[in-house]
Protein backbone atom coordinates (compact mmCIF):
# COMPACT_ATOMS: atom_id res chain seq x y z
CA UNK A 1 0.00 0.00 0.00
CA UNK A 2 1.61 3.40 -0.90
CA UNK A 3 1.00 6.35 0.82
CA UNK A 4 -0.94 7.99 -1.38
CA UNK A 5 -3.57 4.93 -0.99
CA UNK A 6 -3.09 4.82 2.98
CA UNK A 7 -7.15 4.46 4.25
CA UNK A 8 -6.82 6.70 6.87
CA UNK A 9 -5.44 9.86 4.65
CA UNK A 10 -9.10 10.62 3.96
CA UNK A 11 -9.63 11.01 7.46
CA UNK A 12 -6.79 13.23 8.27
CA UNK A 13 -7.31 14.96 4.94
CA UNK A 14 -10.95 15.87 6.46
CA UNK A 15 -10.12 17.49 9.65
CA UNK A 16 -7.27 19.60 8.18
CA UNK A 17 -9.88 20.86 5.15
CA UNK A 18 -12.26 21.62 7.73
CA UNK A 19 -9.38 23.50 10.28
CA UNK A 20 -7.77 25.47 6.65
CA UNK A 21 -10.78 26.47 5.61
CA UNK A 22 -12.27 27.83 8.71
CA UNK A 23 -9.06 29.74 8.72
CA UNK A 24 -9.69 31.42 5.56
CA UNK A 25 -13.40 31.98 5.89
CA UNK A 26 -12.25 34.04 9.26
CA UNK A 27 -9.48 35.72 7.24
CA UNK A 28 -11.55 36.44 4.97
CA UNK A 29 -14.89 38.37 6.58
CA UNK A 30 -13.38 41.60 8.23
CA UNK A 31 -11.49 42.01 4.52
CA UNK A 32 -14.72 41.48 2.62
CA UNK A 33 -16.49 44.19 5.45
CA UNK A 34 -13.64 46.72 5.12
CA UNK A 35 -11.82 46.27 1.56
CA UNK A 36 -10.41 50.09 2.79
CA UNK A 37 -8.82 48.79 5.42
CA UNK A 38 -7.43 45.75 3.43
CA UNK A 39 -6.01 47.91 0.71
CA UNK A 40 -4.07 49.87 3.05
CA UNK A 41 -2.71 46.93 5.06
CA UNK A 42 -1.49 45.57 1.24
CA UNK A 43 -0.03 48.94 0.65
CA UNK A 44 1.57 48.78 3.70
CA UNK A 45 3.92 45.86 2.47
CA UNK A 46 5.22 47.94 -0.46
CA UNK A 47 5.42 45.14 -2.84
CA UNK A 48 2.73 45.83 -5.07
CA UNK A 49 1.92 48.76 -7.55
CA UNK A 50 -0.54 51.50 -6.40
CA UNK A 51 -2.57 50.33 -9.48
CA UNK A 52 -3.33 46.96 -8.18
CA UNK A 53 -3.84 47.29 -4.77
CA UNK A 54 -7.02 47.83 -4.54
CA UNK A 55 -7.81 45.11 -7.13
CA UNK A 56 -6.32 42.76 -5.06
CA UNK A 57 -8.27 44.29 -1.88
CA UNK A 58 -11.56 43.25 -3.77
CA UNK A 59 -10.75 40.34 -5.05
CA UNK A 60 -8.82 38.22 -3.06
CA UNK A 61 -11.03 38.31 0.08
CA UNK A 62 -13.61 36.60 -1.93
CA UNK A 63 -11.46 33.90 -3.29
CA UNK A 64 -10.08 33.12 0.21
CA UNK A 65 -14.03 32.81 1.66
CA UNK A 66 -14.81 30.57 -1.47
CA UNK A 67 -11.66 27.84 -1.51
CA UNK A 68 -12.04 28.46 2.55
CA UNK A 69 -16.00 26.71 1.92
CA UNK A 70 -15.48 24.62 -1.33
CA UNK A 71 -11.86 22.79 0.81
CA UNK A 72 -15.00 21.93 3.91
CA UNK A 73 -17.95 21.37 1.91
CA UNK A 74 -16.34 18.35 -1.00
CA UNK A 75 -16.86 19.99 -4.42
CA UNK A 76 -13.61 21.14 -6.19
CA UNK A 77 -11.90 20.58 -2.73
CA UNK A 78 -8.78 19.84 -4.63
CA UNK A 79 -9.18 22.96 -6.66
CA UNK A 80 -9.55 24.89 -3.76
CA UNK A 81 -6.65 23.28 -1.96
CA UNK A 82 -4.59 24.37 -5.06
CA UNK A 83 -6.00 28.18 -4.46
CA UNK A 84 -4.58 28.12 -1.24
CA UNK A 85 -1.66 26.71 -1.76
CA UNK A 86 -1.10 29.35 -4.32
CA UNK A 87 -2.31 32.33 -2.04
CA UNK A 88 0.30 31.04 0.99
CA UNK A 89 3.13 30.87 -1.63
CA UNK A 90 2.39 34.15 -2.36
CA UNK A 91 1.59 35.52 1.31
CA UNK A 92 5.02 33.85 2.35
CA UNK A 93 6.46 35.82 -0.76
CA UNK A 94 4.93 39.01 0.52
CA UNK A 95 6.13 38.68 4.28
CA UNK A 96 9.87 37.38 3.66
CA UNK A 97 10.01 39.91 1.76
CA UNK A 98 8.41 42.96 3.80
CA UNK A 99 11.06 40.73 6.94
CA UNK A 100 14.02 41.49 4.75
CA UNK A 101 13.44 44.89 4.14
CA UNK A 102 13.11 44.89 7.92
CA UNK A 103 9.52 47.15 7.63
CA UNK A 104 7.78 46.96 11.02
CA UNK A 105 4.00 46.16 9.92
CA UNK A 106 1.09 44.09 10.83
CA UNK A 107 0.38 41.07 9.11
CA UNK A 108 -2.91 42.11 7.92
CA UNK A 109 -3.95 37.98 8.00
CA UNK A 110 -7.03 38.35 9.90
CA UNK A 111 -9.51 41.49 11.13
CA UNK A 112 -6.77 44.80 10.57
CA UNK A 113 -4.45 44.99 13.60
CA UNK A 114 -1.78 47.20 14.73
CA UNK A 115 1.54 46.47 14.50
CA UNK A 116 1.92 45.54 18.46
CA UNK A 117 -1.04 42.91 18.36
CA UNK A 118 0.02 41.34 15.18
CA UNK A 119 3.64 41.69 13.97
CA UNK A 120 5.02 40.17 11.31
CA UNK A 121 7.94 37.96 12.23
CA UNK A 122 9.71 34.19 11.53
CA UNK A 123 6.87 32.60 13.37
CA UNK A 124 4.30 34.19 10.97
CA UNK A 125 6.26 32.80 8.12
CA UNK A 126 6.45 29.17 10.06
CA UNK A 127 2.40 29.94 10.47
CA UNK A 128 2.23 30.04 7.20
CA UNK A 129 4.44 27.19 5.57
CA UNK A 130 2.53 24.79 8.24
CA UNK A 131 -0.92 25.99 6.20
CA UNK A 132 0.91 25.74 2.73
CA UNK A 133 2.05 21.91 4.16
CA UNK A 134 -2.08 21.18 5.11
CA UNK A 135 -3.34 22.40 2.14
CA UNK A 136 -0.36 20.79 -0.39
CA UNK A 137 -1.68 17.35 1.71
CA UNK A 138 -4.85 18.04 0.90
CA UNK A 139 -4.14 18.47 -2.89
CA UNK A 140 -1.61 15.07 -3.22
CA UNK A 141 -3.35 13.04 -0.26
CA UNK A 142 -6.67 13.80 -0.23
CA UNK A 143 -7.66 10.72 -2.65
CA UNK A 144 -11.15 9.75 -1.58
CA UNK A 145 -12.80 13.19 -0.10
CA UNK A 146 -14.85 12.52 2.65
CA UNK A 147 -18.04 14.78 2.65
CA UNK A 148 -19.49 15.48 -0.66
CA UNK A 149 -17.48 14.34 -3.46
CA UNK A 150 -18.93 15.07 -7.45
CA UNK A 151 -15.91 13.42 -9.19
CA UNK A 152 -16.15 9.61 -10.92
CA UNK A 153 -14.51 6.82 -9.22
CA UNK A 154 -11.38 6.97 -10.33
CA UNK A 155 -10.83 10.50 -10.71
CA UNK A 156 -8.79 10.99 -7.68
CA UNK A 157 -5.69 12.61 -8.36
CA UNK B 1 -0.75 9.94 -17.00
CA UNK B 2 -3.83 9.45 -15.30
CA UNK B 3 -2.20 11.44 -12.56
CA UNK B 4 -0.74 14.02 -14.78
CA UNK B 5 -4.43 14.39 -16.66
CA UNK B 6 -6.29 14.57 -13.10
CA UNK B 7 -3.88 18.10 -11.72
CA UNK B 8 -4.48 19.68 -15.40
CA UNK B 9 -8.01 19.62 -14.96
CA UNK B 10 -7.38 20.75 -11.30
CA UNK B 11 -5.49 23.65 -12.11
CA UNK B 12 -7.78 24.39 -15.36
CA UNK B 13 -10.92 24.48 -12.87
CA UNK B 14 -9.01 26.44 -10.30
CA UNK B 15 -7.88 29.01 -13.10
CA UNK B 16 -12.21 28.90 -13.95
CA UNK B 17 -13.46 29.71 -10.34
CA UNK B 18 -10.49 32.55 -9.32
CA UNK B 19 -11.69 34.31 -12.76
CA UNK B 20 -15.41 33.91 -12.11
CA UNK B 21 -14.84 34.39 -8.32
CA UNK B 22 -12.75 37.86 -9.24
CA UNK B 23 -15.32 39.05 -11.75
CA UNK B 24 -18.05 38.72 -8.67
CA UNK B 25 -16.05 40.33 -6.61
CA UNK B 26 -15.76 43.08 -9.09
CA UNK B 27 -19.56 43.45 -9.09
CA UNK B 28 -20.14 42.83 -5.58
CA UNK B 29 -17.74 46.02 -5.08
CA UNK B 30 -19.37 48.09 -6.59
CA UNK B 31 -22.47 47.47 -4.63
CA UNK B 32 -20.53 47.72 -1.49
CA UNK B 33 -21.18 50.21 0.99
CA UNK B 34 -17.69 50.47 1.57
CA UNK B 35 -16.69 50.06 -1.92
CA UNK B 36 -13.35 51.11 -3.18
CA UNK B 37 -12.14 52.39 -6.55
CA UNK B 38 -10.66 49.78 -8.74
CA UNK B 39 -7.49 51.36 -8.75
CA UNK B 40 -6.60 54.04 -6.08
CA UNK B 41 -6.46 57.47 -7.39
CA UNK B 42 -3.55 58.69 -4.56
CA UNK B 43 -0.55 56.87 -2.74
CA UNK B 44 -1.79 55.50 0.56
CA UNK B 45 -0.54 57.06 3.28
CA UNK B 46 1.41 54.39 5.13
CA UNK B 47 2.02 54.88 8.92
CA UNK B 48 5.16 52.81 10.16
CA UNK B 49 5.81 53.29 13.57
CA UNK B 50 9.65 54.16 13.69
CA UNK B 51 11.83 51.27 15.54
CA UNK B 52 12.74 51.79 19.15
CA UNK B 53 16.42 52.86 18.97
CA UNK B 54 17.03 52.96 22.78
CA UNK B 55 18.33 50.45 24.81
CA UNK B 56 18.42 48.60 28.37
CA UNK B 57 20.52 51.09 30.64
CA UNK B 58 21.49 50.13 34.71
CA UNK B 59 21.71 53.28 36.79
CA UNK B 60 24.30 53.66 39.03
CA UNK B 61 24.86 56.11 42.52
CA UNK B 62 27.72 58.10 42.81
CA UNK B 63 29.63 55.33 45.27
CA UNK B 64 29.46 52.68 42.24
CA UNK B 65 30.19 55.65 39.77
CA UNK B 66 33.64 56.27 41.26
CA UNK B 67 34.60 52.46 41.62
CA UNK B 68 33.63 51.92 37.87
CA UNK B 69 34.83 55.00 36.46
CA UNK B 70 38.73 53.86 36.22
CA UNK B 71 37.90 51.06 33.29
CA UNK B 72 34.73 53.15 32.11
CA UNK B 73 34.84 55.72 29.68
CA UNK B 74 33.05 58.60 31.33
CA UNK B 75 30.54 60.66 29.02
CA UNK B 76 29.50 63.85 29.74
CA UNK B 77 25.86 64.58 28.29
CA UNK B 78 25.37 67.97 29.42
CA UNK B 79 26.29 71.03 26.75
CA UNK B 80 29.73 72.27 25.85
CA UNK B 81 29.63 75.75 28.16
CA UNK B 82 28.47 73.46 31.15
CA UNK B 83 31.40 71.20 30.09
CA UNK B 84 34.37 73.73 29.68
CA UNK B 85 33.38 75.18 33.00
CA UNK B 86 34.03 71.29 34.78
CA UNK B 87 33.96 67.87 33.85
CA UNK B 88 34.87 64.72 35.59
CA UNK B 89 38.54 64.04 35.14
CA UNK B 90 38.79 62.21 31.92
CA UNK B 91 34.99 62.70 31.06
CA UNK B 92 34.34 62.96 26.97
CA UNK B 93 31.82 65.60 26.07
CA UNK B 94 28.61 64.29 23.95
CA UNK B 95 26.20 67.02 24.15
CA UNK B 96 22.82 65.32 24.35
CA UNK B 97 20.20 67.01 21.84
CA UNK B 98 16.43 65.66 22.93
CA UNK B 99 15.65 66.13 19.13
CA UNK B 100 18.47 64.76 17.08
CA UNK B 101 20.45 61.39 16.85
CA UNK B 102 23.98 61.24 18.30
CA UNK B 103 26.41 61.41 15.39
CA UNK B 104 28.00 57.52 14.60
CA UNK B 105 31.50 59.04 14.83
CA UNK B 106 30.75 59.56 18.50
CA UNK B 107 29.02 56.22 18.99
CA UNK B 108 32.80 54.94 17.42
CA UNK B 109 34.51 56.66 19.63
CA UNK B 110 33.10 55.71 22.50
CA UNK B 111 33.79 51.84 21.05
CA UNK B 112 37.56 52.67 20.23
CA UNK B 113 38.04 53.69 24.08
CA UNK B 114 37.82 50.01 24.71
CA UNK B 115 36.86 50.58 27.85
CA UNK B 116 34.94 47.80 29.85
CA UNK B 117 31.91 50.02 30.69
CA UNK B 118 30.27 53.49 29.41
CA UNK B 119 28.95 55.37 31.96
CA UNK B 120 27.07 58.84 31.02
CA UNK B 121 25.97 61.70 33.49
CA UNK B 122 24.26 64.55 32.48
CA UNK B 123 22.43 67.82 34.11
CA UNK B 124 20.44 65.65 36.53
CA UNK B 125 17.13 67.20 35.63
CA UNK B 126 14.13 65.47 34.45
CA UNK B 127 13.92 64.32 31.88
CA UNK B 128 18.19 63.88 32.48
CA UNK B 129 19.99 64.54 29.50
CA UNK B 130 22.66 61.32 30.97
CA UNK B 131 20.10 59.14 31.16
CA UNK B 132 18.44 59.50 27.96
CA UNK B 133 22.33 59.82 26.06
CA UNK B 134 22.78 56.42 27.95
CA UNK B 135 20.17 54.45 26.42
CA UNK B 136 20.32 56.29 22.96
CA UNK B 137 24.28 54.52 22.94
CA UNK B 138 22.69 51.39 23.95
CA UNK B 139 20.17 51.60 21.79
CA UNK B 140 23.44 51.77 19.17
CA UNK B 141 24.57 48.12 20.09
CA UNK B 142 26.77 49.32 22.79
CA UNK B 143 27.00 47.40 25.87
CA UNK B 144 27.59 47.15 29.66
CA UNK B 145 26.36 51.13 29.49
CA UNK B 146 25.35 52.58 33.13
CA UNK B 147 24.05 55.98 34.00
CA UNK B 148 24.48 58.50 36.98
CA UNK B 149 21.67 58.93 39.00
CA UNK B 150 21.43 62.39 39.91
CA UNK B 151 23.47 63.52 37.40
CA UNK B 152 26.32 66.00 37.56
CA UNK B 153 24.43 67.50 41.19
CA UNK B 154 25.68 63.64 42.33
CA UNK B 155 28.86 64.75 41.64
CA UNK B 156 29.20 67.21 44.01
CA UNK B 157 28.45 70.14 41.36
Amino acid sequence: MSIFENKYNSYISLILRIYIGAVFIYASVHKIIHPEIFATDIATYDILPLSLINLMAIILPYIEIVSGILIIIGPFQKEAALMISGMMVIFLIALIIALYKGINISCGCFASQSVEEDPISYKTVVRDSIWLLISLYVLFFDRRPLLFYFGKKGDEL
Amino acid sequence: MQGLSDLFRIIRNSVIITIVVSVLAIIINFIHPNRIPLVAKQPYEIYVPCPDTTGEVKEIDTKEFFSLSGESAVIDARIREEFEKWHFGGAVNIPYDFLAPVCPLKIKEIIAMKKKYVIVYGDGEEPDSGKELAKEIAGKGVRNVYYLRGGIKNLGR
